[in-house]
């Protein structure tokens, strides 16, 4: 149980003097984090701040931030917040901002063309370092095979994404090569447990845990591309318990489970969308195959993407679902977007998780924390919220004449790039 | 005259209203728009604020009627993914769909026609069975196959011709032939058919008869009565690619309308896509009644009223 302490961090991140707006050259006012801030504004950045109790301006180059409780991930939090000039806060004035977007960045906005273009240009006034390539054109290409044409005729020098029947023939071009990097991406099959069904029941959970080949449909499906997770945290989550171990296949174990579990053959649904994440139809396929293969009588269901979100959301699902998520913080808070009852995307409830989470989330000591995170990971796993599956490289195709490495928070960081 | 056209006036605008409303009705049946405009992490409270703010909180009779009213006024809203108004999103995409449509319908009647008139005339020979074949092909092959092959040809491998995107003549090259190759297919196989067809009839025999060159036949009898379903084709043609050609402006990055189209229904920017609903209806409404005036030149026995 958090203890009651006294109200917590102050801590007060300053604005940088030398900072100038692109087009306006006055210094970005704190007053932008007071209007995230408050509730009224509806800020769709709020809820990585939601402990902040209150915000005052103390200079313009200074603001006193209040939590209503120990908030670990404050500064990472407020790295998500953008600031744009303080005459622009305003309904009417974020509108004509998404006319003509302003900002204190290596480059700015020279053209946008809708759906088709946008080109940047370097920014003299920039304060920091500045960019050795001068111009960015981001042009869009919407079908793959044409994106990767693209690339490997030259047109373009840089493609998220190449699928991985691609792979092959850009490395073999001459002109690019993939770069693969393990992001932010986890994708796995989720459980509704807040509707009535077998599946309440952990013992089924872990059934199907044991009864589906991972490692198996990761080399056949996925051709390697992807990197198997033990529990809800990917390896690239600084909270990550790497002495985690994944569920062996026990086909028997997972008969006896759910035989336990009461289940008598009926049919269970897999849902998964088709086309939203890389080969996601076709590993629910062969998750369905090796289930039916095992005696478990599944079938899959393709939805298309709006739907599939509406019924998530609304904890309508039966049954199982493939799902993907992004981590958005290189640490463990992240499990209470992932597994604590009540969020958003969560269609799992367990009390013990979330006393756990509850218990970790406040910790501020970092090898407690540390600690805390694992022993929620273990229990998530070991009370299989999820079929847990993998961790998704993103793949970039870049042009061999242009020196850059791709991260794995799906930034660009082009303001970095060189060419050879 | 003046009857017939304010009688087809009349259900232009009856077939426009029915076509919206039931897009409209469709389109709310699809689901939630919101939630796919808010980021993963939001929470109920800012989803609930944002579907009060965009009006989809209200009752959808009272959403439907707020629709009509506005649209009768010609405003069809606010794209809820782009923020700027509907229908000017729409009105930016035409010319490149029209300029997409008009090079693939010159090439198809330009090529076409000829081509299947040849076929008609030399029925049951080479010419015939040529034309046949690639009419069939024309039709049959999927235009994303027929579309990427050339990139890899003519782009990725010789260098000769741009992947993509709208600008330059070389990058309508590509997009115009590949989707002029299917018309092409319709236009060749039709035109071949109702050519044979005129070529039996009564008066080609009499004018043949009577001691008339068969250029004379041919050009003053032949061609302007088999003129009538080439013209019903091509106009179809045209009312179906004013719509936009989602898998050619797909893979060549072209901004047309049917991209727009089904962008704005998976993303459900419910002003976008009725806005272009709204395009398109007028549009096709506007082709049929052109097409029926022509049957009334090329025709003089047809008399409207």
């Amino acid at each position: 149980m958090p203890a009651p302490g006294p109200p917590s961090t102050r801590c007060s991140p300053t604005t940088r003097p030398q900072v100038q707006a692109a087009a306006v050259g006055r210094r970005p006012a704190a007053q932008n984090l007071e209007y995230v801030i408050k509730k009224e504004n509806n800020s769709a950045r709020r809820v990585r701040i939601d402990a902040v109790q209150s915000v005052s301006v103390v200079d313009e180059l200074t603001v006193k931030v209040v939590t209503d409780k120990p908030f670990p991930t404050l500064l990472e939090g407020l790295t998500e917040v953008y600031i744009v000039p303080a005459k622009s806060l305003t309904p009417d004035g974020l509108k004509a901002l998404t006319e003509n977007p302003v900002g204190t960045g290596p480059y700015k906005l020279q053209e946008w063309k809708r759906e088709q273009s946008i080109t940047l240009v370097r920014n003299d006034s920039y304060w920091g370092a500045k960019p050795a390539i001068a111009t960015i054109e981001i042009r869009v290409i919407p079908d793959v095979t044409a994106r990767v044409s693209a690339l490997l005729a030259g047109e373009v020098h840089l493609i998220p994404d190449v699928p991985p029947q691609s792979i092959d023939q850009v490395n073999k071009s001459g002109t690019a090569e993939t770069k693969p990097v393990y992001g932010r991406r986890i994708i796995y099959v989720g459980f509704n447990t807040l509707i009535p069904g077998l599946f309440q029941d952990v013992r089924a959970r872990q059934a199907i845990n044991y009864a589906v080949d991972v490692d198996k449909i990761i080399r056949t499906v996925m051709e390697g591309n992807a990197k198997r997770m033990a529990g809800p945290l990917p390896p690239i989550n600084s909270h990550m318990d790497p002495n985690l171990k994944p569920y062996p296949v026990d086909l028997a174990k997972a008969k006896a489970l759910l035989q336990e579990a009461g289940y008598k053959g009926e049919q269970i649904t897999l849902h998964t969308p088709s086309g939203r994440y890389l080969k996601d139809k076709e590993a629910a396929e062969a998750i369905a195959d090796q289930l039916n293969q095992a005696g478990i009588n599944v079938k899959v269901q393709v939805e298309e993407w709006g739907n599939m979100l509406d019924i998530v959301r609304a904890n309508k699902i039966d049954g199982m679902y493939l799902w993907g998520r992004s981590d958005i913080f290189l640490e463990g808070a992240i499990l209470k977007d992932l597994v604590r009852t009540g969020s958003t995307w969560v269609t799992f409830s367990d009390k013990e998780i979330d006393a756990a989470l509850d218990a970790a989330l406040p910790t501020v000591d970092a090898a407690k924390r540390k600690q805390a995170f694992a022993e929620a990971q273990a229990l998530v796993q070991q009370k299989a919220s999820w079929l847990f599956l993998w961790a998704q490289p993103d793949i970039y195709g870049a042009s061999k004449k242009l020196q850059w490495e791709p991260r794995a928070d799906e930034q660009f960081m082009l303001n970095e790039a060189n060419w050879k | 005259m003046a009857t017939y056209l304010a009688r087809r006036l009349l259900l232009s605008l009856l077939t426009v209203f029915l076509a919206l409303s039931l897009m409209f009705v469709v389109l709310h049946m699809s689901g939630d728009p919101v939630l796919l405009l808010v980021p993963v992490d939001a929470t109920a409270e800012h989803i609930e604020r944002m579907r009060t703010q965009f009006g989809f909180a209200d009752p959808i009779w009272v959403q439907y009627l707020r629709f009509v009213g506005r649209a009768a006024m010609g405003d069809f809203g606010t794209s809820l993914r782009h923020n700027v108004p509907a229908l000017s999103l729409v009105l930016e995409r035409i010319p490149a769909t029209a300029l997409l449509t008009l090079v693939s319908i010159v090439f198809a009647v330009v090529v076409g026609v000829p081509l299947g008139f040849l076929a008609a005339i030399r029925s049951g020979r080479l010419a015939d069975v040529l034309s046949n074949v690639g009419s069939v092909l024309g039709q049959s092959i999927p235009s994303f196959w027929l579309g990427l092959l050339p990139i890899l040809v003519f782009s990725v491998n010789l260098g000769m011709l741009p992947t993509g995107g709208m600008g330059t003549t070389q990058q309508l090259l590509l997009p115009g032939l590949t989707l002029g190759l299917y018309s092409l297919g319709r236009v060749v196989k039709l035109t071949r058919s109702s050519v044979l067809e005129v070529l039996r009839a009564d008066y080609v025999r009499t004018a043949r008869a009577k001691g008339l060159g068969e250029d004379m036949v041919l050009s003053r009898h032949v061609l302007k009565n088999a003129g009538i379903p080439i013209v019903t084709i091509i106009g179809l043609q045209m009312s179906g690619l004013l719509g936009g050609a989602i898998v050619v402006e797909t893979i060549f990055a072209w901004p047309g309308l049917g991209r727009l189209i089904v962008q704005s229904i998976q993303i459900r920017d419910f002003p976008t896509a009725l806005a272009a609903v709204f395009f398109t209806a007028v549009t096709v409404s506007a082709i049929n009644l052109i097409v029926d005036l022509i049957y009334g030149l090329l025709n003089p026995r047809i008399v409207y009223e």
